[in-house]
């Protein structure tokens, strides 16, 4: 508990700087997700007071990609490559999670390969969500031309992909070491399975 | 022999013949150099031949008895092959605006529809993977959507490899595709959230005429997950 207070203070600060940060350097695209972490980890804290504890990870990834979008924006001489590489860890920590959120509270039952699958195709639906809302964003307030955003959108494709592949091969890995064959939903364990 | 039975194989060779027959002919008119698009005539002609390949897939699938597909899937699969064969040979990408939206919403359906068709195989047949209907419709349209992607980067890589600018012209092209495949893939999950609140897996799944082999595979994966967490 006492863990977990301390991440959501230290979540709920960065999400608050993101704002703060936002509102400097007059960026929507900060000071948008920056409310949603700040509401999200708001929520958070009320939850764990109830001893509804939020998962450690949900902060972790909000954190994360807070911070990725804080540094892009104080960092604007980093290259767009750089970005891309920092962002992409975001979108499997993004797929994960909402991956791991159905195994904990959806009823679900994922044997290794299905997990594998999921977690690929997920990541990749989450970059191009993204993609969708940053390009649109980007290409209509002039933050990019059509010509490179054209060649980085499929280079953030392309890096989402690989980077999802390495993952899959952790998780699976992972699961193989520690010889989990199943992860089952409580839900469904309490049910009788 | 029965009657039904040799009737059913004159029809699944009449598919097989009929199915790609059209592809074929754009392939060879492109060749000869007979082409409406603005397309190279070797582009439309190394397409055409790839659509002919995809398009015999299935029936011969079904000629051979190894899947045997229903004559509505085998439909659906050459009628979008057939949206994106045609407009390439005859240039209606160019002349009828949104086309492309038209032809992107409705391949991502058709994608959509077979990932809603293999996850409720998997539901049907293995007791290892075990998803609710909200979660399975979910992984259903993140799935169909992320097909998009995978399409988009194929598009950026044949223009690139090949030197062409017919697919990843603009990245608002790109943008617009993906919307495409959101409104696409959207439209099919609901479309199959329907048949699964109102169907079992294994009834959704019976006219793929499948149960056999799925059995077999199904108990298969059972045995090698354990189902032991």
């Amino acid at each position: 508990m006492k863990r977990s207070a301390v991440l959501y203070i230290v979540s709920l600060a960065i999400a608050m700087l993101a704002i703060a940060i936002g509102f400097h350097n007059s960026r929507a695209d900060l000071i948008a997700p920056g409310i949603l972490g700040t509401v999200l980890m708001i929520i958070a804290i009320c939850e764990s007071l109830r001893s509804k504890d939020i998962k450690p990870w949900i902060c972790g990834t909000v954190s994360l990609t807070l911070v990725i979008c804080m540094l892009s924006v104080l960092f604007t001489d980093l290259t767009e490559w750089a970005q891309y590489l920092m962002a992409t860890p975001a979108y499997v920590a993004i797929a994960f999670n909402i991956m791991m959120y159905l195994v904990a509270y959806c009823g679900v039952r994922l044997d290794r390969l299905m997990a594998c699958v999921y977690l690929l195709f997920t990541t990749m639906a989450v970059s191009n969500a993204s993609a969708l809302v940053y390009y649109y964003y980007a290409l209509t307030n002039g933050v990019l031309d059509e010509y490179t955003a054209n060649y980085w959108i499929n280079a953030e494709f392309a890096t989402a992909l690989i980077l999802s592949i390495v993952s899959i091969i952790a998780l699976s890995e992972a699961m193989k070491r520690k010889g989990i064959k199943l992860l089952t939903s409580k839900k469904l364990l309490e049910g009788g399975e | 022999m029965t009657e039904t039975f040799v009737t059913n194989r004159k029809i699944d060779i009449l598919y097989a013949v009929l199915t790609p027959l059209g592809l074929i002919s754009f392939a060879i008119l492109a060749k000869l150099g007979y082409c409406g698009s603005d397309f190279a005539e070797s582009y439309v002609f190394s397409t055409e031949l790839i659509l002919v390949m995809l398009s015999s897939v299935l029936p011969l699938l079904r000629i051979s008895r190894r899947f045997i597909a229903p004559y509505w899937f085998i439909c659906t699969v050459t009628a979008i092959l057939y949206v994106h064969g045609t407009a390439m040979y005859v240039g209606t990408y160019q002349t009828i605006p949104h086309w492309d939206v038209f032809a992107h919403i409705s391949a991502t359906m058709v994608v959509t529809m077979i990932v809603f068709l293999g996850l409720t195989v998997i539901q049907a047949y293995t007791t290892c993977v075990e998803l609710g209907k909200k979660t399975f419709l979910f992984m259903v349209f993140i799935i169909g959507f992320a097909f998009g992607n995978v399409w988009e980067m194929f598009e950026w890589f044949v223009d690139n490899f090949f030197g062409y600018t017919y697919m990843s012209y603009s990245v608002f092209d790109t943008l617009g595709d993906v919307l495409s495949d959101v409104i696409g893939s959207l439209t099919m999950t609901l479309l199959a959230a329907i048949v699964l609140y109102r169907s079992t897996p294994k009834e959704i799944v019976a006219p793929l005429n499948i149960d056999r082999i799925m059995t077999i595979l199904g108990g298969k994966w059972d045995r090698k997950c354990g189902k032991k967490d």
